[in-house]
């Protein structure tokens, strides 16, 4: 089996099987557009955005991953109602992380252009947001509120005249 | 600490294209808590059109209603606050609050003017007791996409002529209006040719050439709504003959015909123009031969046919005794018995969904029906028939349920997936 070699920011090197390698769109194209010889042996590839932990963690989610079949790319998705509760429990035990790590496996999955990746991590996080007060989505996300008490009664207002579903 | 502060960082340097995608996945609900987040988020979820339309923003107006606080309190909101921007959505009344006439004079119904909403895409109107209606309304919404207004007969308006320049409603994909509006409306607006979905609803007998004029116009038509009032005397459409000048092409169709009949010579041509690419075809009069025999042989793609046969209706047996419509899925009908159910299934061999106001009396074996939504089904009456494939059965009120002829007829649902009953009677 054809083995290619990823080197994390932190400058740990993991050598994996290419097939799971190319599950990311983004080495793939460095693969095949940046002429990086796939057969010779000291060849590596350096992925300067992610660090050796998430790197593991990604390299362990392609593995399990990599006979999936592709999803279209035509993806009729804009008329239909977006599920959250088609995570299987696979996934659902590889993402039982902290939040910090939950959103390097956001931002690594969208720089290495993994979409099953992303879409799982999507979902996740729109999970924790259900049921939410904002105070609770802020301290989620970490942001501040940044509306003055008047403003905040205005969206408020707003809000009631969004019909109920 | 630490741990603390590389979350903030990692977080916050979340892109904008995740963001909306995280949120993307997010309810209804839920997305209007999102809205109160912070600025960032609220300003992603307004000027992304894929999440602002999931929230569904709708504007309705009306001076019919009962409710008085209600009605009180948002129409000084209104009044007291000239300046104010309704940023996206501004019902005046929940549709359950209309019940009964006005008993409350509001000064000058609505400051109209006052509405700016460039995120305004839907508006919902129903005019009743003003003393004086205005186009204007409708200049600082560039983005009304779908505007509905609906109007009670009775009722008549001084209707304020429109401003000097036409209002740009290039945007516009669905429209409903009354066939009287729509002199004073063409004349006040421009670029409305890009229509998707239009409704009429025809309560006068003026302006009939006018009508089929506008429906020329709508290169993209997809889906046309005529909805004749019963005391029309006579409609007279398409005025002229239309079959030349028509670029769109229906997939549906509806006409309610109602007693009367449709005085035009080129109805015929206008809908065989059609037929063939009609997918949703609904009718809720008895249409006669000469048109019984058009759908059958025209309308080659129709998958969803609605009627409205009297029960005794003899259209069919006077049709070619081969003729069958093998396209159509779901049959929707107002009564299905014994006697219609067999006509159903012999002229349209592959429907697999029945959808019906009144269920009774059937015999016999149906295996190729999978769904059934009615809204009165006589159960003790069902006794001795047999769906053997059916998945999902839908009542609203089940008479004769403890019968013992319905526990025989749940028998016979071997596959059933799907089983609601709203109520028992």
């Amino acid at each position: 089996m054809q083995t290619i070699k990823l080197q994390s920011s932190d400058n740990e090197i993991f050598e994996c099987d290419l097939a799971v390698a190319k599950c990311s769109a983004t080495i793939r194209t460095m693969l095949e557009d940046l002429g990086i010889d796939e057969n010779s042996e000291d060849e590596v590839v350096p992925l300067p955005n992610v660090n050796s932990a998430i790197l593991r963690k990604v390299i362990q989610f392609c593995t399990y991953h990599k006979d999936d079949p592709v999803p279209s790319s035509t993806d009729d998705d804009e008329n239909k109602e977006k599920r959250t509760d088609d995570i299987t429990s696979w996934d659902a035990d590889f993402l039982k992380v902290d939040q910090g790590t939950l959103f390097e496996l956001i931002l690594a999955a969208n720089y290495l252009d993994i979409r099953s990746l992303l879409d799982v991590t999507c979902k996740t996080v729109a999970n924790m947001i259900k049921g939410k007060t904002p105070d609770e989505i802020r301290k989620t996300f970490n942001i501040k509120n940044d509306f003055t008490p008047a403003e905040e009664e205005q969206v408020r207002k707003e809000n009631t005249w969004c019909e109920e579903k | 600490m630490d741990n603390q502060h590389q979350l903030s960082e990692v977080s916050q340097s979340l892109p904008v294209e995740i963001i909306i995608k995280i949120l993307s996945y997010v309810n209804h609900k839920d997305l209007k808590t999102c809205r109160l987040v912070s600025k960032q988020f609220y300003d992603l979820i307004r000027t992304t059109s894929e999440l602002i339309k999931k929230l569904k923003f709708v504007v309705q107006f009306s001076t019919n209603i009962s409710k008085k606080e209600t009605w009180k309190q948002r129409a000084i909101d209104i009044n007291n606050n000239s300046t104010y921007q309704v940023p996206s959505g501004r019902p005046l009344y929940r549709p359950n609050d209309l019940i009964g006439d006005a008993t409350l004079q509001v000064p000058q119904p609505l400051n109209f003017e006052n509405i700016k909403g460039p995120f305004i895409r839907n508006i919902i109107l129903k005019l009743n007791n003003f003393d004086e209606f205005s186009w204007n309304f409708m200049k600082e919404l560039p983005n009304l996409e779908d505007l509905s207004i609906e109007e009670t007969r009775h009722v008549t308006y001084d209707f304020i002529p429109a401003q000097e320049d036409p209002i740009d409603l290039s945007k516009l994909t669905s429209l409903k209006l009354t066939q009287r509006l729509l002199n004073s409306f063409t004349s006040s607006t421009k670029n409305v040719n890009n229509l998707k979905a239009l409704t009429i609803k025809v309560t006068s007998e003026d302006h009939q050439e006018l009508l089929t004029d506008f429906i020329v116009q709508q290169d993209n038509l997809k889906e046309l709504y005529l909805n004749i009032d019963p005391l029309i005397d006579s409609i007279n459409f398409p005025a002229t003959d239309i079959t030349s000048k028509i670029k769109f092409q229906l997939t549906k169709f509806k006409l309610t015909l109602s007693a009367v009949r449709n005085e035009s010579q080129h109805f015929q041509q206008f809908f065989e123009s059609q037929a063939g690419h009609l997918e949703s075809l609904k009718l809720n009069f008895n249409p006669d031969d000469q048109l019984l025999t058009s759908i059958f042989t025209k309308c080659t793609n129709l998958k969803h046919f609605g009627l409205k046969l009297s029960p005794r209706s003899d259209s069919f047996s006077r049709l070619d005794q081969e003729l069958q419509m093998p396209s159509v899925r779901s049959i929707k009908d107002r009564f299905i018995d014994d006697q219609k159910i067999t006509l159903i299934t012999a002229r349209f061999p592959n429907v697999r969904e029945l959808q019906c106001g009144l269920m009774r009396d059937i015999h016999g074996c149906f295996d190729k029906i999978r769904k059934i939504s009615v809204e009165s089904l006589f159960c003790h009456t069902m006794g001795d028939c047999a769906f053997p494939n059916l998945k999902e059965l839908y009542i609203n009120n089940a008479y004769g349920f403890r019968d013992k002829a319905w526990r025989q007829f749940h028998k016979n649902i071997m596959e059933l997936e799907q089983l609601k009953i709203a109520e028992i009677c």
